[in-house]
Order: C-alpha cells, then structure tokens, then sequence
C-alpha cells in the first residue's frame, strides 16, 4: 500500500482512458492491469455528440479514483477554470494539471504551470503536475504546494522511454520526500520498470497499452512491470561493477590446478 | 426576446429564463456535466440565478477519455 495524497492505493500504475478500440476494451485493460486510479478528460459538447454518458457509465463502476486532466489548455487561467468543472462534476478535489506550451512536442509551460498549480492549491485541489524533468521547475512547483509532480520521460504518446536518465534519477535523489510519478513517454514495460528501480512512486501511462495489439496483455504486463520495478527497489540491487568476478567460487575445483 | 448559442447552436429566448430553465427544456440534464458561459465555469448552486445577454455563448462540458 502506498500514500497519494490524501488517499491509500495498493497499485503504483496509474492508466489513462483514452485511445482504445472500444469501451469494453478499455475496461478490460483497466481490470487487467489492476490499477486504482484512472484519467479522464472534458470536452465540449458538441451538436453532433449526444453526451458523455456512455464513458462516465462505463468508468463508473470499475471501483477506480478519478483523476480528471486539464489537457488542451495552454493558459494557466483556462486550466484553473476547466479544473473548477473537473471538481464540480468528478466530485473530486484531484487534479492533473497540464499547462502546454508547444503544441508540436506538447511539452508543458513551466511558466504558466507554477500559476496555475498556485491558484489551484490556493483553491483546495491536490495538483499533479505534469512537468518536465527540470529540477528547478520541480522546486518551484514544490514551493506553491504541490506535493506529486509527474515529470515527462519523454514526449507524450511517443513511446520513447526514459530518454533523460540522468535528470530523471537527479530528481529523485534532490527530491526524496516527493512523490514522483513519471507520465508520459512510457512505451514499454521495462521503461516502467526501470522508473521504479530508481524510486519513483508510481507511472502514469495510456498510449502504450492503449495501442498495444493487445491491450489487455499489455495493461497486465505492465502491472507486473510496476510490481517487479518497485520490488526490486526495495530490494536494494548490487552495485555495478567494472570487472568480472567469479560468482563460482574456484577453490577445490576438480582442474583447479591447471588455472 | 435575444439571442444566445448553446452547443455552437443559436437559439432564441425570452429574456427573463435562467440557465436551469434552458438546460431543462433542452433536457441537458443528470449530475455528469459542467457548464461554461463565454468561457467561464458556472458552478451548478448558480444555475437558477444565472441569466443570459444577447450573444452570450453557452458550453456544456463533459466527462471524456482522456490520459
């Protein structure tokens, strides 16, 4: 079990809703993958859409926290006000804020990100952040209140993997007490295994199981991924070492004499 | 009488109706929605005290897959 926020959950795989082939694949994956907290968007109705009642009925009853996401905006004033409709109709004071600031790489606008997450602490929301792996920008984010950041690995839906190791574990390491959930980039389990042997809390992912060939194998394969990743940290792995050393010990080795 | 949009939808209406009554006759109804008008958030407990201006632009908002 594990802390996030103001609630306690049994899986560190956090998975998204989006891009499966069919709602009734969408919740399989989700069982499947055992996890406790999903993430959803909000639209605009449109005339030619009836409504989004066929989605909330089919995430209603899987038992999962929601995690609404601010997606699309590019000004922290359209994030505060579409977190205030997340609250009002998810019943939830969770929120997972993303601020753009390039709609090519979709990477987030640190600048716009910190007054948005300010605003909304001040408001009463628990702030996921998705960030970039800048250290300062984590900092700072920190310092108005946040308490999860989830920094990128790689570019949203690229599939690429922990593409910034370095900046990744430095954050882990200059910010112990934090909770890191590393969103976006991950496209393979082993990607979220390794976010997890370095310490991270948890991984935020869609894209990957979303357009796996299978994705109810892939989302089980990734509950795996995160349990094995946070096994082994806990665990403690060996340190890495230059040169070989015999893991057979070679004393009273029938040819030990010839050596 | 003035005129407002609603889903990207002009519509005709008297003056003196508040959102509650628009949302009711256009059977937008149930908890899962979120209203916005000129792009501002309208918190449900103001529904029956909200009234529209020519022009105003109504959004209904909702719950989508998302990542």
């Amino acid at each position: 079990m594990w802390q996030l926020g103001d609630k306690t959950f049994s899986s560190r795989l956090l998975l998204g809703t989006a891009l499966y082939p069919s709602l009734s694949v969408m919740q399989e994956a989700i069982v499947a993958s055992e996890t406790n907290i999903i993430t959803v968007a909000l639209r605009r109705q449109s005339p030619e859409m009836k409504s989004g009642q066929l989605f909330w009925d089919a995430i209603r009853h899987l038992n999962c926290a929601i995690l609404p996401n601010t997606a699309g905006c590019y000004t922290a004033n359209d994030a505060v006000m579409l977190a205030e409709m997340a609250r009002e109709l998810f019943q939830t004071h969770w929120i997972k804020l993303e601020v753009i600031g390039d709609e090519y790489t979709l990477q987030p606008d640190a600048f716009e990100l910190v007054k948005a997450a300010k605003i909304l602490i001040e408001k009463g929301f628990e702030v996921f952040p998705y960030c970039t792996d800048d250290l300062i920008l984590c900092k700072r984010l920190l310092d108005v209140g946040c308490r999860i950041l989830m920094p990128w690995a790689a570019p949203i839906g690229s599939g690429k993997g922990l593409i910034h190791a370095h900046d990744l574990i430095t954050l882990r390491v200059r910010l112990p007490d934090a909770t890191l959930i590393i969103d976006a980039g991950i496209g393979k389990p082993s990607h979220a295994v390794q976010a997890l042997e370095w310490g991270y809390d948890g991984v935020l992912l869609n894209t990957a199981v979303a357009l796996a060939k299978n994705p109810v194998e892939m989302a089980r394969a990734f509950k795996e991924g995160v349990h094995a990743g946070r096994r082994a940290y806990l665990a403690g792995m060996m340190e890495e070492r230059n040169m070989a050393h015999p893991s057979t010990a070679l004393i009273d080795t029938p040819f030990w004499h010839q050596v | 009488m003035i005129k407002i949009t609603l889903r990207d939808q002009p519509l005709m209406l008297e003056k003196h109706l508040s959102l509650s009554a628009v949302l009711h006759q256009h059977e937008i109804k149930g908890e899962h929605f979120a209203v916005a008008i000129n792009l501002t958030f309208v918190p449900r407990s103001d529904y029956d005290k909200t009234f529209f201006k020519e022009g105003d632009v109504v959004d209904i908002i909702l719950p989508m897959q998302g990542g």
